[in-house]
């Protein structure tokens, strides 16, 4: 860039380039979902895309999922690395990573990354990265309790698969060659490549309109935009450290070891760092995540609480500081295997989250159900293949500074499935699908309600699936009471029930036995004895709080013998000797 | 009303802010009025508008109507106390829902909130299999038991929706026939009978969603009617649907929930009638007014349909025009942000208090206020009702917050805040088309609502389209294609049980019964059988995909080769939608639809004139602002231009409501049909 340009930057094309790249991003998306085979990504929105500086910098992004914030540039510098620096990108390549210790969640999520030239320079960048059906692997499902990476799939570190515009045939028949859906997975790769073509045309076609060095500009100035936005947002969180912790209920193979998951955040004038030391070494079992992923779900708290409504781009994490130790299992490395690390993460966001609320009270939610709970029943069908029925449940989540928490809610623009369609699908008959009632946690404001919901078998299967917050529910915060916890249980034709563990792998259900799934709720926000008694009895009219002994012990609240009446007199001496026990 | 001879037809599109008339006679030249609504009594604005345009409704041959009551009512939270009978085990599916999080980086997202609370939704011991067979059928006793809890409890209008009830309609139907003998006062809303497809969740919404505005809306429409027989009218009154056609006033009280977005859809279907008389099948209409646009893909003549719509958060399950929103009027707010950006929206000023120009409260700048600076708008104009202009305001707003602190002058923070909100808009529009694997530049874009002509070429010229249409009265459009419409009832029949084929011959029995339904719902509001045609499509997909695409067959005896031919179609459609498709693999039909239009005679078109058009004369001229620079620009009065009258920009040409920008190196024809056609000339493209 030269400076001339940068001074005399006009703030309406400054505008005009950020909206042109956020549309081009945006297209981008529109064209992997449209054109992608798999609906992983183009339902259930498994993906990100996104344009990028010659720097490697996020400048325009349009994730599918929340968890994906500017988590592309660690691809794109892993691949500038293995082939030498940046210098060394050509007009026409087109490399690929899924490497796990790089960027992505697991090996199944793989970056596509296209440089783009201005004259012969390297100009930026268009990528995309989307969760591949099947890369090969011990299950076709996805094996919860792997203890090496070659147990989860293969690894295209770097792979070339175009070289100055030349297809490397031997890359495409390696990666045919080792997926069970060929087809399937062949088509999402030209997907994601035709997507990161329509990112460089529209973004070419901009920097013909205004030249390369005014373009230059205008990404520079977006970023510091960005960057002076958080840090304004940024300095509504009072100087000092805030501490947290939470526990995972095990790493997937050795049961009843909790994994510790800690953060301290020390903010500082124009400075937030966020440090994980203390949180437990890696682990034999699966659930480890890399360093970069993990900086992306740090980068998504942050974002959540300081600039939400704003697209992602580098300059709104440039005073973010992530300390990880070498051992931990946020520092994953090879060949440890990482496919559920994701539970890991999702804890972490709460810790995080939960740290900076004392900072920002009017900002933050207490914890939520754990926001992912896959789950697969597995079927044969005659012919001996599997049908298999892959649900993702939402729960709680937590009640907010102002207002109860949300009841039955996912984390993204995922949907779940219709039980209309899921009987039609597959053996099963649903016996319930229904908010479990009293399991949001107790507070000024009531943590959200988990669901129940339970599948009857009509043949002989088997269960995988991976509810964390089983042994450590959701937490409340500023005296909020805490959500019940996650349940996964077997209930045989006589009633009785076989309660499962946090990570099931390939467990055995008999025909008419019935699978239950009971959700976490949300925790509370703040002390349930200030709970406005007409916020109580409206809970009670709606069976949403249902529990004597919640209603006394945690919210003070008696009532009348035979009824749902709030007996006022005794609510009133049974909330201020609650509150003389808590102030003793 | 299918004699010979269309006689004179009213059509009133009643908006928040305004009602529209539009008045058709013999002549088929249109007569348009824009007057205030009233919303505490939205009847009241209609009779005003109807003195006020000077309409003898005895001398009217029909009244076709499109109201926001409904939308009105779920906004406000004033529908029908509502409950819920459901499968018991089910009761809360209205209350999870989709369990989607829209808003990925709020944490404290909020759901949208079911309009029957969780102690008015009961369960109901009964079920029944996705193939229709009756495990356990639902008992009298319970029913009668369970709406006695809920009539005790004030409640008034009753949904009725049960797992499976589109593959065997009898549970609800029992449940229905004991309601009805026992509390005969509920106004019922059965699931089967509204949206027989399924999916639980969007089912029961749409059911739900029935039951709480019916009540209200059939208390407005007996009340307008009355009103209208009082003075004489006895036609009949039509009531505008979502899907693009009409239906009775009779009808619209049962099923109220099929009305509820009909207001933008009489826009797109004007759009296509104009498309049609212009020869230009492929259009975008283009409808922008104060706070939004509306924007709907007409390919080949047919508006691009879906069959789901989203109302204030509850999903509908509908046939109707497809209409996207984008979030940019003339209200948009315009900012300085961080050190030195400039901002337009999503924030809007919008009708209170709205920009700075109106006078009425508004300091900030909004796009309306740069028009005016730019005398894109005329600074000595009026809003409706006379109320001046505040040109002085505007400065003011954009001095203070965007040419101070952004250290331009102020006719460059004015272009700016235009080029943003253009620019923005063109993107939404480009990307509205290339989701649908079109091309924009394969399309004319016909501009209206207020501020549609005003921004139109030049959102064209950046997505690069050549051709504007602006058709005649652009103000009330939406009013005008009330009238030009025909009756539609759309019937569905869910055929997909579990990868079963459909033989020919069952495909050719099943539309054969939904066009005998559709053809008697048409008959029962008065639609001679001679005026009846059908339209036929199914509902496909690959065997396993989840996305389904509906491809059309043709009318007459279903030949053989019929489903081969449908299969290319979809291979055909799935390809351009999708950039692949698999000839090879196995297909699924999911949904049998027929659509069943009763024509409604047209008044001509107005007769051509043959005599030579008068060269246009500007009324006047006035500085305007554009990108080139600033140009004394002759104004033109609409009315006064005559067909095949040629204008070359820069010009402004107003009328009523409305302003056409036509900027330097544009030029424009007006058409027999008193459409300006404006020639875009190639330009940046961004």
């Amino acid at each position: 860039m030269t400076s001339s340009a940068a001074n005399t930057l006009n703030p309406v094309t400054v505008e005009i380039v950020r909206n042109a790249l956020l549309a081009c991003a945006e297209e981008m998306k529109i064209d992997l979902r449209r054109t992608s085979y798999n609906p992983i990504i183009n339902e259930m929105n498994d993906f990100s895309v996104g344009i990028f500086s010659a720097a490697g910098e996020t400048v325009a992004q349009a994730p599918g999922l929340p968890h994906f914030v500017c988590d592309i540039p660690s691809a794109i510098n892993s691949i500038a690395q293995d082939i030498g620096g940046f210098d060394r990108f050509e007009p026409g390549d087109v490399f690929l990573t899924n490497d796990p210790y790089v960027n992505t969640f697991h090996v199944h999520d793989v970056n596509s990354v296209t440089p783009f030239f201005v004259d012969g320079e390297l100009a930026g960048f268009a990528c995309s990265r989307a969760h591949w059906h099947d890369i090969g692997g011990a299950s076709a499902a996805g094996n919860m309790s792997a203890t090496e990476v070659f147990q989860e799939g293969i690894i295209l570190r770097s792979a070339q698969l175009y070289s100055r515009g030349q297809r490397n045939a031997s890359v495409f028949r390696i990666i045919e060659a080792n997926t069970r859906l060929p087809e399937t997975v062949m088509g999402d790769l030209r997907a994601q490549v035709g997507a990161c073509q329509v990112g460089v045309e529209r973004v070419l076609a901009l920097i013909e309109r205004y030249g390369i060095e005014v373009y230059d500009a205008c990404v520079a100035r977006i970023l510091a935009d960005g960057e002076r936005q958080a840090l304004d947002a940024l300095e509504q969180i009072p100087d000092g450290v805030y501490s947290a912790e939470s526990f995972l209920d095990d790493d997937g193979v050795h049961r009843s070891v909790p994994l510790r998951v800690a953060a301290t955040v020390t903010k500082s004038p124009g400075r937030l760092s966020i440090d994980l030391t203390g949180s437990s070494p890696a682990v034999a079992g699966s659930l480890n995540c890399n360093v970069n992923t993990t900086r992306s779900i740090c980068r998504l708290v942050f974002k959540m609480l300081t600039t939400p409504t704003e697209p992602a781009n580098e300059g709104h994490f440039r005073m973010v500081d992530i300390v990880v130790s070498e051992d931990s299992i946020f520092n994953a490395k090879r060949p440890s295997a990482t496919l559920p690390g994701f539970f890991a993460l999702h804890t972490l966001e709460d810790v995080v989250r939960r740290a900076l609320a004392s900072g920002m009270p009017d900002r933050v939610n207490a914890d939520d159900y754990g926001r992912c709970c896959p789950a697969h029943i597995k079927f044969r069908d005659r012919s001996g293949g599997y049908r298999i029925l892959a649900d993702t449940e939402g729960g709680g989540w937590g009640a907010k500074p102002y207002e109860d928490g949300e009841s039955g809610l996912l984390f993204g623009e995922i949907r779940v499935i219709p039980i209309e369609i899921m009987e039609m699908r597959y053996p099963v008959l649903l016996r319930q699908y229904r908010l479990r009632e009293d399991s949001g946690g107790a507070g000024l404001h009531r943590g959200g309600l988990g669901v129940v919901k339970q599948y009857e078998c009509l043949q002989d299967g088997q269960l995988n699936a991976g509810f964390e917050r089983q042994v450590f529910p959701p937490s409340g915060v500023f005296g909020g009471g805490s959500a019940l916890a996650n349940r996964v249980a077997i209930i045989s034709p006589d009633g009785s029930r076989r309660e499962l563990p946090s990570k099931t792998t390939d467990h055995p259900v008999a025909k008419g036995e019935v699978i239950s799934f009971e959700l976490a709720g949300g925790g509370g926000y703040g002390d349930p004895v200030q709970r406005d008694l007409e916020s109580v009895a409206a809970d009670l009219r709606g069976g949403y709080v249902t529990s004597r002994e919640q209603l006394a012990d945690e919210y003070g609240v008696i009532l009348h013998d035979g009824g749902n009446e709030i007996d006022v007199a005794a609510t009133a001496a049974r909330r201020s000797q609650l509150r003389e026990a808590a102030s003793a | 009303m299918n004699e010979d001879g269309a006689g004179k037809r009213l059509g009133i599109d009643v908006g928040g802010t305004y009602t529209d008339l539009v008045l058709l006679d013999e002549s088929g030249v249109p007569v348009s009025l824009k007057v205030p609504s009233v919303p505490g009594d939205p009847a009241r604005g209609v009779l005003d508008g109807i003195d006020a345009l000077g309409v003898d409704v005895s001398e009217l041959e029909m009244i076709v109507h499109g109201s926001t009551i409904g939308v009105n009512a779920i906004i406000q939270g004033t529908g029908a106390r509502t409950g819920l009978l459901t499968t018991a085990g089910f009761e809360d599916v209205l209350e999870i829902g989709t369990q989607s999080k829209p808003e990925m980086y709020n944490l404290l997202y909020r759901k949208p909130r079911p309009l029957v609370a969780r102690e008015h939704r009961l369960g109901v011991d009964e079920r029944m299999t996705f193939e229709g067979e009756v495990l356990r059928a639902p008992d009298a006793e319970e029913i009668v038991a369970k709406v006695q809890e809920l009539v005790d409890d004030g409640l008034s209008s009753l949904a009725i929706s049960t797992l499976h009830s589109y593959a065997n309609p009898a549970s609800e139907a029992a449940i229905k026939a004991t309601v009805a003998e026992r509390f005969p006062e509920l106004t019922l809303s059965v699931s089967s009978e509204i949206a027989n497809q399924r999916r639980e969740y969007e089912r029961t919404s749409t059911t739900v969603v029935n039951a709480y505005i019916a009540p209200p809306v059939a208390a407005y429409l007996n009340q307008l009617l009355e009103r209208v027989q009082e003075r004489g009218f006895h036609g009949p009154v039509f009531i505008m649907r979502s899907n693009g056609g009409v239906m009775s006033a009779q009808l619209a009280r049962e099923v109220p929930v099929h009305t509820l977005l009909s207001g933008p859809v009489a826009g797109s279907i004007a759009g296509r009638i104009i498309g049609a008389s212009t020869d230009t099948p492929n259009v975008i209409t283009f409808d922008m007014g104060g706070t939004s646009c509306d924007v709907s893909v007409i390919l080949d003549g047919d508006p691009s349909q879906s069959f789901e719509a989203d109302v204030e958060g509850h999903p509908v399950m509908t046939p109707l025009v497809d209409i996207d929103y984008i979030g940019a009027g003339g209200g948009s707010i315009a900012k300085v942000v961080g050190d030195r950006s400039l901002r337009v929206g999503p924030e809007s000023a919008g009708a209170v208090p709205g920009p700075a120009c109106y006078g009425k409260g508004g300091t900030e700048p909004t796009v309306s206020d740069a028009n005016v600076l730019l005398g894109r708008l005329d600074p000595e104009g009026t809003l409706a009702g006379g109320i001046p202009l505040r040109p002085d305001l505007a400065e003011t707003a954009i001095r203070e917050h965007l040419a101070e602190p952004l250290e331009m002058s102020l006719q460059e923070a004015a272009l700016g805040v235009i080029d943003i909100a253009n620019v923005k808009m063109a993107y939404a529009i480009r990307a509205v088309t290339v989701e649908q694997g079109l091309d924009p530049r394969d399309f004319a874009l016909i501009a209206f609502g207020g501020a549609g002509p005003l921004h139109a070429p030049l959102i064209a010229q950046i997505v690069g389209i050549s051709r504007v249409i602006v058709p005649w009265s652009p103000g009330t459009i939406c009013a005008w294609g009330m009238v030009n419409t025909d009756l539609r009832h759309d019937v569905v029949r869910t055929v997909d049980y579990g990868g079963r084929t459909l033989a020919v011959e069952e495909v050719a029995a099943l539309f054969a019964q939904l066009e005998d339904e559709g053809a008697q719902a048409l008959v029962d509001q008065g639609v001679h059988v001679g005026d009846i045609a059908t339209r036929r499509a199914i509902d496909m997909r690959y065997g396993g995909q989840e996305h389904t695409l509906t491809i059309g067959l043709p009318e007459g005896p279903l030949s053989s080769g019929a489903l081969e031919t449908l299969r290319a179609s979809f291979d055909d459609t799935h390809q351009r939608r999708y950039a692949h498709s698999s000839p090879d693999e196995g297909v699924e039909f999911v949904n049998v639809r027929v659509e069943a239009i009763g024509r409604l005679r047209k008044p001509a078109a107005a007769a051509a004139s043959t005599s030579a058009p008068r060269e246009p004369a500007p009324r006047g001229t006035r500085p305007v602002v554009f990108a080139q620079g600033t140009s004394e620009t002759p104004v033109y009065t609409r009315s006064e231009l005559d067909p095949g009258a040629r204008i070359d920009g820069p010009a402004v040409i107003e009328e009523d409501g409305s302003s056409s920008l036509l900027p330097p190196g544009f030029s424009l024809v007006v058409d027999g049909a008193r459409n300006l056609l404006i020639d875009v000339p190639e330009g940046q493209l961004v």
